[in-house]
């Protein structure tokens, strides 16, 4: 390896993972710490592991939960490795400043698909491996299956990352098309996101049933017999769980080898012909740009102020993300959510509890989107000063974020509440004692996110100034968001439980009046003098 | 402050999003799990159902199924008490139905909630579940115990009878025989047909329709095959003699119909019948016995077809499901040879299967099929209506729903409240499941208790009660109906036992008590818990029976002492004086002089969801001067009340069979005026107690207290009723000498607040000095025979009490024929007249220059185990409450297996 391809390299680390000094206390102390995390985290994964295998062998189906496994992991890679990839070889900022150096796109292109693979390689081994081990245990596998294992993680490597470049300028092409189609991306988004937690409470659900009953299949034979047809033609995935269990080895790693072949000759063609041209092509295209001629409406200063957050939140893929799309999957994740933790929550406490627990699961989700405010400041990033010299009171311009930050929220909170009236999952005067509660701290907690980001905001100057990082704002809103779910939730099931509804509702009513009270008066103290602070 | 972001670690926020919404449902289910722990952890148990799982995982409701192979040993079933967080989650030993035919055992696999299904007999089997930390919590589950071997072929007519083997079937014209085969699960690919296995009077299809040839003897056979491959036949020996056509319907050839063409070819006797036409196309054949000259008659009915006509061989109207098949064909009409080339097709192919091959068709769900026969170009159409065979059924009430309360019983008022709010002695009864898909024939034990009306269109009846029937009782009974036929060992019954009395009204919610409470006419006969949300307030009173239910008082807002959540006040200046609502409309006027009997029974009441929230929960029950007329109360358990049961001046109460505690002073406070008083008729009251348990209270199970005017006359006149405690009273109420002490204190400030009136703050301090005084007070040496020593501890049994000091207390008037109690002095000085301790001299002091009275150091009285001279006490400190199917048979007189 040259040089200048091994300096590429350590970049690409550094850039990811931040700079590592051996002769630093605070360097080991951080790396220790993350090894912990990363101990934990295997762990987590590997407790998780045996319960989903275990769940499928009480149905006798353990092999096909393998060949799901590695579906899932298959899908998992090549997807994100689409998005990677595109990132890292093509969209990444940095290539605009490597583009001025005395170094070839050919070593930048092995320096960065040389990242992508280890990267790849380490987050693989990561996920599959407890899932592997756990499958040995449970299945009682010889020594054989554990010598096995690199073989299935190598290829579960390197195929999915090279169909990931053989898609990726597809794939870029795709999302050029679409890019400027905002409202069809959120609705893509939503339907994605929706379709992404029914299918995990859905799987979480049977697990949770199996632990707490590990006799039962959690499969209807129905459900057993369409897995096991199904998981017949997911080809080529049940290969990598064919060489594992030693099933059709004469079909499954001609299959795999010829697939590695197919992808690597394919990736090398694409490489060759199409990387340098794509490349020089990207950087040439701002980000987000595209044309759009709009007629210069006049409108009153508070609509125009609405207008353009909609606007900056509806043409980034990333706010819209963060906020509508969010919002949006929200009334029906809180369905999926609360119609399995309402039928759990009734056989463990009874029925008692139905108020504590649909705050909880509401007020939490209500925190996810109310976050989004805790950048509300942040995300003006190179306008910021423009905020402080147009000639709108700046407590006006916070109120208009207020407003639209309300307004999401309101909607989507009564869609939550609607849909768990339609299905019935409790009565008219209780939902909308809930809605009151839930928009009261939903206020609460955008006005504190607010002021949050107002004392101290992140601004990003860098690349398309879009806040892309989680940051400390963030992260404090939705701890505290957390804090008082669990505590409004928590109150209502044992108050529900042991003193009745009635009482509940009011006491937790006065918890959520409290708190809004508080918002307010934090949020209105010392505004201005704050705001104005900024920068100063 | 601002930060810019220059670093580009990748801290993406939506993977941050991502994995906090992945985390959400985990924190909900930590959440509710931690939720459920401290919840039980600061509550008592209080289950409030059984769910049973198959070994499918799939949730049992009332009327499923569980079928079972006789020989399969590792069937199993999960049973669950919920809510889930409690900590008592066993069963007690099952109870089985009487009518079972079947017989199951259940093996409980230790330290689990599962339980392994045991069959032992083939048939269904019933068993009804119950929770061990609440025997009210009741589930019951049926299973079909099924065998690959047939038990039992019957043969049966359309007139519901049975044919046996060893009898000579008469028959008369041609009829449809049916075959009931038990377990139809043991059949074998629908391999069952009939035949004509000796003789040749008579002739018999597939599906058993016998038609008659010739008089004489035949042997028909009806064979069943099962999975065992074995043969199963049932011969019947059928004697046609007594007939005189061949069948009911005869199809001639067009043109040919005539009396000697009938005669000749339908009647069996030729030659010594006649026939003649009596109606469109109806003939009747007459046939006289040459030998006897006896005539006999019968009709036959014609239809004239064409040569090649033909039609389905049988036209069953109603075939059943989990019957055995019945098989199509075709046949020539005029000859019966079966007709080729016909095809079979259903309209709806989900209510049967059909077999092409050996044209067995096998109805599988109930509704109405259309089976179209096609020969060329014709088509034959038949409508046959598929009702179901169940295997079992349940009624909207079940055996699980019969034994309820201490008693285990469950008794019924005359008349219930419809719709309008108007009483009705018509009850809407029927079957759980109302979706009308099997038939069942109704009956009732003793029409003249309770009569029944079908409902048209629906299996559902309405039953009319009798007012004469009280007292008595009645079993309402279905038959599962099958070809008419009552089908053995699946019929359900549930017997309706009636009030003694024809007053009593089925109540099943608080509006229609509040209806009951405002008239006061007709009593309650409780069908369900009641949750009040106020105080059900009555003038003159009404009887209750709770049928083990709960009258739930916890919702009421407000219950101060000497309220109860069910208050009967006679004394109409009672009402302001506690300000309790009055009913809307009602007049209350002064009722003390009113002769009405009131019973409390099977009554379960409480005013507060647990005993710590209990304290100034007012009573369950308080009834305030009924001079006239006598109270009882048996079977009740009043618990989580600040006082369980107060009754105030009244003149004659009983207590029979009574679970008396768990409240924040006493479970039965009584008040009395001084002896002789004009309102009793200047004679003393009574008050009785008979098999009764006292639980643990924070004060005296059941105390007597003096309730008047404050002067001397009145006190020195004494207040104590006749007070009998007969069969047998368990006290549980043991207190250690410090929270006697405590006990006492708070008895006398609560004595003195009913005289007085004094803010919180002075009543804590003289609770205080309260406390401190009488350490001093049961520290003396004289009181030493009211503790019994524990493990170095001393403690005191609390059954009765009388407080003494300024109330002449008079032990004599208590009379106990329990041989293990006793009644005790607790005197206040020692038999020189010396205080026992100089708080009580000081007490002595204060009271006499205050109250201006003459004595002030009455010894209290105290009914308690009897632990003097060595003799140890039946129950000791620390000793369990009997588990609940225990301590019922207890009080019943009962044995334990009964309720086992």
């Amino acid at each position: 390896m040259s040089n200048q391809i091994g300096t590429l390299l350590r970049l690409e680390f550094k850039n990811k993972y931040g700079t590592y000094n051996v002769k630093n206390t605070k360097s080991w102390l951080k790396s220790a710490m993350y090894l912990v995390l990363i101990a934990g985290a295997i762990t987590g994964i590997y407790f998780v592991a045996e319960i989903f295998f275990e769940m499928f062998d009480r149905a006798g189906m353990v092999y096909e939960a393998l060949v799901i496994l590695f579906t899932a992991v298959f899908i998992f890679l090549t997807f994100t490795g689409v998005s990677s990839t595109s990132k890292a070889l093509y969209f990444k900022g940095d290539n605009e400043i490597l583009m001025r150096f005395p170094v070839k796109f050919q070593d930048v292109f092995v320096s960065k698909t040389l990242f992508l693979i280890i990267s790849q390689l380490i987050l693989t081994v990561s996920i599959l491996s407890p899932f592997l081990v756990a499958y040995g245990r449970v299945t009682e596998a010889n020594i054989g299956y554990y010598w096995r294992i690199p073989a299935a993680i190598i290829f579960s490597v390197f195929i999915p990352f090279l169909l990931s470049n053989l898609l990726a300028i597809p794939g870029m092409q795709f999302t050029n098309r679409i890019r400027n189609k905002f409202a069809l991306i959120i609705v893509i988004l939503s339907i994605v996101m929706i379709g992404f937690f029914g299918a995990y409470m859905a799987v979480f659900d049977k697990m949770v049933t199996f632990l707490k009953n590990t006799e039962f299949s959690v499969f209807s034979p129905e459900v057993v017999d369409i897995l096991k047809d199904v998981c017949l033609y997911l080809i080529p995935t049940k290969y990598f769980a064919d060489i594992l269990v030693m099933n059709n080895i004469y079909l499954a790693y001609p299959a795999l080898i010829g697939l590695f072949g197919f992808s690597l000759i394919g990736t090398i063609l694409v490489i060759v012909k199409l990387y340098q041209k794509t490349l020089l092509g990207n950087i040439e295209v701002e980000g987000s740009a595209f044309k759009k001629v709009t007629k210069n409406r006049e409108r009153p200063v508070y609509i125009s102020l609405i207008h353009k957050e909609f606007l900056e939140i509806f043409r980034s893929v990333n706010y819209s993300f963060q906020y509508f799309v969010l919002a949006s999957a929200m009334p029906l994740m809180v369905y999926f959510c609360n119609s399995i933790t309402l039928q759990l929550g009734k056989n463990e406490i009874g029925e008692q509890i139905t108020l504590g627990i649909t705050l909880l699961v509401m007020l939490i989700f209500s925190t996810i989107i109310t976050s989004f405010s805790a950048t509300s400041v942040s995300r003006e990033g190179n306008n910021f000063y423009h905020t402080k010299i147009i000639p709108v009171p700046v407590e006006k311009q916070l109120f208009v974020k207020f407003s639209m930050y309300f307004l999401v929220s309101f909607i989507a909170n009564l869609l939550c509440v609607a849909v768990i009236l339609f299905t019935k999952q409790m009565s008219v005067s209780m939902a909308f004692s809930i809605f009151g509660m839930v928009q009261a701290i939903a206020v609460a907690m955008t006005l504190f996110s607010m002021k949050t980001d107002i004392k101290r905001p992140y601004f990003n100057l860098s690349g398309e100034g879009e806040i892309v990082n989680n940051n400390i704002n963030t992260s404090s809103s939705i701890g505290f968001g957390l804090a008082v779910a669990l505590v409004e939730g928590i109150t209502g099931m044992i108050l529900g439980y042991m003193v009745g509804a009635d009482l509940a509702l009011y006491v937790c009513a006065g918890i959520a009046a409290f708190l809004f009270i508080v918002a307010i008066l934090t949020y209105t103290h010392k505004l201005k003098k704050q705001y104005n602070n900024i920068g100063n | 402050m601002i930060v810019i972001h220059t670093e580009n670690r990748r801290k993406e926020m939506k993977k941050f999003l991502l994995i906090v919404i992945i985390l959400i449902p985990i924190i909900v289910t930590v959440a509710l799990n931690a939720t459920g722990r401290l919840i039980s952890m600061i509550t008592p148990d209080n289950p409030t159902g059984i769910e049973i799982r198959s070994s499918l995982n799939q949730v049992i409701e009332k009327d499923d199924v569980i079928r079972v192979d006789i020989k399969d040993t590792s069937e199993f079933i999960m049973v669950d008490i919920l809510p889930l967080m409690t900590k008592e989650d066993g069963i007690n030993e099952p109870e089985k139905e009487e009518n079972n035919v079947g017989d199951v055992d259940l093996v409980r696999q230790e330290g689990t909630n599962k339980y392994f299904v045991i069959p032992k007999k083939v048939g269904i089997v019933k068993i009804i579940l119950s929770a061990i930390a609440n025997v009210n919590v009741r589930r019951a589950v049926t299973f079909n115990v099924t065998s690959d071997s047939i038990e039992n072929l019957t043969v049966y007519n359309s007139y519901e009878s049975d044919l046996q083997e060893s009898e000579n079937y008469l028959v008369n014209h041609s009829q449809q025989l049916y075959f009931d085969i038990f377990p139809i699960e043991a059949l074998s690919n629908n391999m069952v047909t009939w035949k004509v296995s000796n003789g040749t009077s008579v002739e018999i299809t597939p599906n058993g329709y016998l038609t008659i040839r010739e008089k004489g003897l035949s042997v028909i056979r009806v064979m069943a095959k099962d999975r065992n491959a074995d043969l199963i036949t049932k011969d019947i020996i059928v004697d046609t003699a007594a007939a005189v056509v061949k069948q009911k319907v005869g199809y001639v050839e067009e043109g040919l119909a005539s009396n000697q063409y009938v005669n000749e070819n339908f009647a069996l006797d030729p030659e010594n019948s006649s026939t003649t036409l009596v109606g469109e196309g109806v003939y009747s054949v007459t046939y006289v016995d040459p030998l006897t000259q006896e005539e006999l008659s019968d009709t036959i009915r014609i239809e004239e077809v064409k040569e090649d006509d033909w039609d389905f061989s049988d036209r069953p109207e109603i075939l059943y499901t989990n019957n055995g098949p019945h098989f199509l064909k075709a046949v020539n009409l005029l000859t019966r040879d079966p007709q080729e080339d016909v095809t079979f097709t259903l309209d709806d192919s989900s209510m049967a299967d059909y077999e092409n091959e050996t044209g067995a068709l096998v109805p599988v769900k109930a509704g109405i099929l259309n089976i179209t026969a096609k020969y060329k170009n014709t088509e034959k159409s038949l409508k046959v209506t598929i009702r179901e065979k169940v295997s079992s059924f349940e009624l909207m009430l079940g055996s699980e729903d019969a034994k309820l309360g201490i008693q285990l019983t469950r008794k019924w008022g005359n008349y219930w409240f419809d719709e309008e709010g108007e009483l009705t002695n018509k009850f809407n009864f029927g079957l759980y499941n109302k979706a009308n898909l099997f038939d069942v024939v109704w009956n009732s034990s003793n029409p003249d208790v309770i009569s029944i009306e079908n409902v048209e269109g629906t299996q559902d009846v309405v039953l009319t009660f009798s007012e004469d029937g009280a007292g008595l009782s009645s079993v309402i009974s279905a038959d599962l109906i099958v070809n008419n036929r009552k089908v053995p060992g699946l019929r359900k019954s549930f017997e309706f036992k009636m009030m003694d009395t024809p007053d009593y009204v089925n109540v099943y919610n608080f509006e229609e008590m509040k209806e009951l409470a405002f008239d006061e006419i007709y009593n309650a006969c409780l069908q369900s818990d009641i949750m009040a949300t106020h105080v059900l307030s009555m003038n003159v009173g009404i009887s209750i029976f709770g049928n083990g239910f709960l009258f739930d008082g916890s919702q009421i807002p407000s219950l101060p002492l000497g309220v109860g959540a069910i208050s009967i006040f006679r004394e109409a200046y009672q009402w302001g004086r506690y300000g309790v609502q009055q009913l809307e409309g009602k007049t209350y006027t002064d009722t003390q002089s009113v002769e009405k009997d009131l019973t409390f029974e099977e009554l379960r009441m409480s005013n507060a969801v647990s005993i710590e929230e209990s304290p100034n929960r007012g009573s369950c029950f308080t009834i305030i001067a009924p001079w006239k007329g006598k109270i009882a109360f048996k079977y009740m358990q009043v618990r989580n009340a600040e006082r369980g049961i107060e009754v105030v001046w009244a003149k004659d109460v009983s207590f029979e069979g009574c679970i008396l505690g768990d409240n924040n002073t006493y479970s039965v406070f009584a008040v009395y005026p001084e002896f002789p008083h004009g309102a009793f008729g200047n004679e003393r009251a009574k008050l009785a107690f008979k098999n009764n348990v006292i639980k643990h209270s924070d004060g005296p199970g059941v105390a007597f207290a003096y309730g008047n005017s404050i002067d001397a006359e009145s006190l020195a006149k004494g207040f104590m009723p006749d007070i009998l405690v007969d069969g047998f009273l368990d006290i549980y109420n043991w207190h250690t000498q410090e929270s006697f002490e405590r006990m006492f204190s708070k008895i006398v400030v609560q004595s003195l607040l009913a005289y007085t009136s004094a803010t919180q703050e002075a009543v804590n301090i003289i609770d205080k000095m309260m406390v401190q005084a009488f350490k001093d007070y049961f520290g003396s040496p004289v009181l030493n025979n009211i503790y019994y020593w524990k493990d170095n501890k001393k403690y005191v049994s609390v059954g009765m009490m009388a407080l003494g000091a300024i109330f002449r207390t008079e032990a004599e008037q208590i009379v106990c024929n329990d041989p293990r109690l006793t009644v005790l002095d607790v005197p206040m000085e020692d038999e020189k007249g010396v205080p026992l301790s100089s708080t009580v001299n000081a007490l002595k002091t204060l009271l006499k220059s205050f109250m201006d009275l003459d004595k002030v150091t009455y010894s209290s009285a105290l009914v308690c185990y009897d632990f003097q001279g060595g003799k140890e006490p039946a129950v000791k400190p620390g000793d369990p409450v009997p588990q609940d199917y225990q301590l019922y048979a207890r009080l019943t007189g009962q044995s334990v297996n009964l309720y086992e």
